[in-house]
């Protein structure tokens, strides 16, 4: 092998844009001692000249209009703004959000309020927290998305260590609701809720403390999720942020 | 005095705003993946609506690019799986592309470089158009590919490597093929 491997890796960064100007003087050093290295170099940036070069460079007004044929969800700019200035402060104003009535939305407050009450009233179970179990887990997910008119998946949580229990199907008003159960190494139990064919708005996340439990609900098109659980604030948004990732 | 952290103005920019800042870039990585303009704009406008979608789990800290050209790459791949018609090539409009603004010659080594592209793995091509074309760093590259840092760069070396050797005549091949 008569290249030497640090240098190839200078010459690969340095196309890349990586290198410091320490680095950059390094490799300027080593390639003024080799012509064959500095011939390699010269030919791979030439390379990457070469392919951006038949790469066509979209105008600005092409592109915007590709921005604005974006379907953009169904929400007004102001509470989209509101739902952003919320994640950016990470919900670090704790449990008690100033109750801004222009942004609250009945019906998810409701749906979170029924959430709970379906967690305490199942989450003591010890037989039968759940109609069908975890084991049956593709049965399940048919049967609820056949039952919710639409697709869904009991979404993983086991890097959370929260594994899935099963499954029940719930009345949320007049709407069928799925509920899946988790439970961790501890007995702890957590209960995510999704309904479908609520009318589509956009809400952040939201929490509630309520009877030692959390809730953190929130709103995503026709879909309103619920978790509930006795976990602290970071892990249930975690698992509230883990879980929506792949339901949607 | 006060010192900003440069990292600072990425997380004071708005959604709105990086997601403009990052359209030329994913444009330009969508069409050097599919070579087709209709492609490359259906391919952003389905990235975008996805991310205005799924903006909930988007950390304000957290720079977009790297997530909307995941997003962009699984669209894509979704596509290319389904629909065979990206799989043709039509070299020679590239090069009526490149002779816009590059010499004869200059035209003949581009079609010779994107020709030899075809041949490439698909795996080392994303790596390598998302850093050269793409306009991400390794690090953005690594996250939006979802494979660890090093592991991108021998993709990218790989690729290299495969695009010099078809070109074949090139004298730093016969140096090289002397032991």
């Amino acid at each position: 092998m008569t290249l030497n491997p640090s240098l190839e890796e200078l010459i690969q960064r340095s196309v890349d844009r990586d290198l410091t100007a320490e680095e950059q003087e390094n490799l300027d050093r080593q390639l003024a001692n080799s012509p064959e290295a500095a011939a390699r170099y010269n030919a791979l940036l030439r390379q990457a000249e070469l392919l951006n070069k038949a790469v066509p460079v979209p105008s600005a007004a092409h592109l915007s209009g590709l921005r604005n044929r974006a379907r953009v969800p169904p929400f007004p700019a102001l509470r989209l703004a509101a739902s952003a200035a919320v994640f950016a402060v990470g919900l670090a104003v704790g449990y008690s959000l100033p109750s801004d009535r222009t942004t609250e939305v009945p019906d998810l407050m409701v749906f979170a309020r029924q959430a709970l009450a379906a967690h305490s009233l199942y989450v003591s179970e010890v037989l039968h927290p759940v109609e069908v179990a975890a084991s049956e887990k593709d049965h399940l997910q048919s049967w609820l998305s056949n039952r919710l008119g639409t697709p869904i998946i009991a979404p993983q949580l086991g890097e959370t260590g929260f594994s899935l229990i099963g499954g029940r199907l719930l009345p949320m008003g007049d709407l069928p609701s799925a509920l899946f159960m988790y439970e961790d190494g501890q007995g702890n139990r957590l209960s995510l809720l999704a309904t479908f064919g609520n009318d589509p708005q956009n809400q952040s996340f939201r929490f509630r403390e309520n009877e030692g439990y959390l809730v953190v609900f929130w709103q995503d098109g026709p879909w309103q999720y619920s978790l509930v659980g006795d976990q602290k604030r970071k892990p249930m948004e975690h698992i509230a942020r883990l879980a929506h990732g792949q339901m949607i | 005095m006060e010192v900003v952290h440069p990292r600072l103005s990425l997380m004071t920019q708005s959604f709105e705003v990086q997601l403009e800042n990052c359209l030329p870039d994913l444009w330009r990585y969508a069409w050097s993946l599919t070579r087709d303009r209709d492609a490359a704009d259906d391919l952003v406008q389905d990235c975008v609506e996805r991310a205005l979608r799924k903006r909930l789990l988007w950390l304000p800290a957290r720079p977009l690019k790297p997530w909307l050209t995941k997003m962009l790459l699984n669209l894509y791949r979704d596509r290319w799986r389904r629909e065979t018609r990206y799989r043709t090539v039509d070299l020679d409009q590239l090069a009526d592309l490149a002779a816009v603004t590059g010499t004869a010659e200059e035209r003949l080594e581009i079609k010779a470089i994107w020709q030899s592209m075809e041949k490439i793995p698909q795996e080392q091509k994303e790596a390598l158009l998302a850093v050269v074309i793409g306009g991400l760093s390794y690090d953005e590259a690594a996250k939006a590919l979802a494979i660890p840092k090093g592991t991108l760069m021998s993709r990218i070396s790989r690729a290299r490597a495969k695009i010099k050797g078809d070109r074949g005549a090139s004298p730093n091949t016969k140096i090289r093929s002397v032991k």
